[in-house]
């Protein structure tokens, strides 16, 4: 699988490191909800389809990188650095 | 106390002799050459600062330096992007500082010398591009990979930058000094087939 990193170009996966959901960890639940907490902390959906997930490109530009990968077939529709994805914070 | 001398050692001192080394038929097919009197800081640009870091930069190596993956500069000071917002500057030569730079960028960007924590070398011959492409997964063919373009990669797992210098090819490589001797182990295994002369 390669990886079209927006500064390096493409690149081949073994030059990152992946961490996954990059959605699961930006609403944080009340602490004092257990079961919430649990559900946020363990729980991942494993989906068929777009998946949006982090990559660091560890040797390479050093950015945390938000990748659209379809897991069926591997097709990559996006990337973004992670760190725009709040408000439109710059790079 | 004894008194204590601190001698300057370059990254690969004990390791690369100069000389033939590999397969000896004929032309040696990659020649290797350690830089090893330079000085090197690493530049972060401070959030938002990027284009008037870019700027100061492009008027210290006296040709446009851009926030990409771009190596500027044809004589002794040259300047390579190695992610968004930072580039490493490379000043070759016996005693030279990049202390004007480093003062120029105050509260523009955060610079680090990186001159002891760096490996420098140039890699050239017919056979330079083949023995490099047996570890270096990037396309380094001349029509893809021109002089002015750089690049933030690998080779055996070992982090590295790697820039064509001119059409020869000559790749110049620049890779942290603490992993240089396997650095120089993948380098000789992969080009001994090709016969190697170290300058
Ligand atoms: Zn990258």
């Amino acid at each position: 699988m390669r990886i079209r990193c927006p500064y390096c170009g493409e690149r081949s996966n073994d030059e990152f490191y992946v961490l996954g959901d990059a959605d699961a960890l930006t609403a944080r639940p009340s602490g004092e909800n257990a079961e919430a907490f649990h559900e946020y902390v363990y729980q991942r959906t494993n989906l068929a389809g777009l998946h949006r997930e982090l990559w660091y490109h560890s040797n390479g530009c050093r950015r945390w990188l938000v990748v659209t990968r379809d897991t069926r077939t591997h097709e990559i529709s996006d990337v973004t650095y992670a760190s725009k994805r709040g408000e439109g914070e710059a790079a | 106390m004894a008194d204590r001398k601190i001698a300057s050692r370059s990254a690969l001192a004990g390791l690369a002799k100069s000389g033939a080394l590999g397969v000896s038929k004929g032309v040696p097919g990659v020649r290797i050459r350690e830089i090893t009197d330079f000085a090197a800081i690493g530049i972060i640009a401070r959030r938002g600062r990027a284009a008037e870091v870019a700027a100061i930069l492009s008027r210290h190596v006296g040709s446009p330096v851009v926030d990409a993956a771009k190596r500027a500069g044809a004589g002794a000071v040259s300047i390579t992007g190695t992610a968004p917002g930072q580039w490493l500057a490379i000043s070759r030569g016996p005693g030279t500082s990049l202390d004007e730079l480093r003062t120029e960028l105050a509260g523009l960007a955060a610079v680090t010398d990186q001159g002891d924590g760096r490996l420098i070398i140039e890699v050239t011959g017919p056979r330079a591009r083949d023995a490099l492409a047996k570890g270096v997964a990037i396309d380094l063919d001349a029509g893809v990979f021109k002089v002015g373009d750089a690049a933030q990669t690998s080779a055996a797992h070992i982090g590295l930058q790697i820039a064509p210098i001119d059409e020869a090819p000559t790749f110049e490589i620049i890779s942290a000094r603490s992993t240089a001797a396997s650095f120089w182990s993948w380098l000789e295994s992969s080009a001994a087939e090709y016969g190697i002369d170290v300058a």
